[in-house]
């Protein structure tokens, strides 16, 4: 009698890895396009809004974080900070000499008393900016229920 | 006696890219960030120093207390009542309904920001909720302008900003 399969050659149990590298390639493709060099780090809880507009990229940024600390960012260097709000008005007329039609971005944090953003926003305006964002977080269904 | 030479077929080495580029990946991962990259645009009026008249117009006055609460031309009201209030204030028979009226948002400068931004979210949403055929007129003057400004003109003490 025929014994079947005792015996036979046995295949060696392999995971194929061959396709491996190409998804990898993909991800990293994936993650070198999507790739944004945060310029500025300051820890703060942004506030919610529902209009949100996308940010150009490399606008100027001016955060004012929870212990009202003000630091500025060209766009592309990591944000330094500043000793007082007039220092934002030389910086600004500095970026805008460059570029008169930089955008700027404002982070500051929700709990800021908003005589920090005003000293910044009147900074920008007397350096002749035209265009600011005020960032923000996206409003949840939640987070409007009290509306 | 000849020797047989044992030809080498050329070939890339590729085992080890894999790792490279697990590497690069984890690199990738733990450096970037999901950075908030939106935020509410703001176009900053022109400052024209000739001009020296300043007309007297009507306005609708949103003001943002310490306590993080609003008023809208004295009065108290939540976030919730701006629309109704600012039905009231569409220019008669206009249609699609228009406010000419400019709006103030001047909150207190001890307010919270984030309290500023709840009420400049719900101005900026006016237009669709009221269906409006331009949206509002904000203005978002800043405490420099309001005392060199309306100090002139004497606002400052009857709206109690001083």
């Amino acid at each position: 009698m025929l014994k079947i399969g005792r015996g036979g050659r046995r295949p060696n149990p392999y995971i194929p890895t061959a396709s491996m590298a190409d998804i990898v390639f993909l991800l990293i493709i994936f993650f070198i396009v999507t790739y944004n060099i945060e310029v500025d780090r300051a820890q703060v809880n942004l506030p919610k809004t529902r209009i949100r507009e996308e940010i150009p990229r490399e606008a100027a940024y001016i955060s004012i974080d929870r212990n009202n600390i003000i630091r500025v960012s060209a766009g592309k260097e990591v944000s330094v900070p500043v000793p007082s709000a007039e220092e934002v008005h030389s910086f600004a007329a500095n970026v805008l000499a460059a570029n008169r039609d930089k955008e700027f971005v404002i982070k500051a944090d929700a709990n800021t008393p908003y005589r920090m953003v005003d000293s910044v926003i009147d900074a920008l305006k007397q350096a002749k900016a035209k265009t600011i964002f005020l960032l923000s977080e996206q409003e949840t269904v939640e987070g409007g229920g009290g509306r | 006696m000849k020797i047989e030479r044992r030809q080498v077929v050329p070939e890339i080495f590729t085992g080890s890219m894999a790792d490279v580029t697990f590497l690069l990946i984890i690199y990738f991962m733990l450096t970037t960030v999901f950075a908030a990259s939106r935020g509410m645009d703001f176009a900053l009026p022109e400052e024209d120093p000739t001009r020296r008249e300043i007309e007297a117009e009507e306005s609708i006055f949103v003001q943002v207390t310490p306590g993080g609460t609003f008023e809208i031309d004295g009065r108290a009201m939540p976030l919730s009542g701006f629309a109704d209030y600012l039905r009231t204030m569409v220019d008669p028979g206009s249609t699609p309904p228009k406010i000419s009226k400019p709006v103030i948002l001047r909150p207190h400068q001890d307010a919270p920001y984030g309290a500023m931004m709840l009420a400049f979210d719900e101005l900026r949403h006016m237009k669709d909720r009221l269906g409006l055929a331009e949206e509002l007129n904000i203005s978002l003057p800043t405490q420099r302008e309001i005392e060199n400004v309306w100090g002139a003109l004497g606002v400052l003490d009857q709206i109690g900003m001083r």
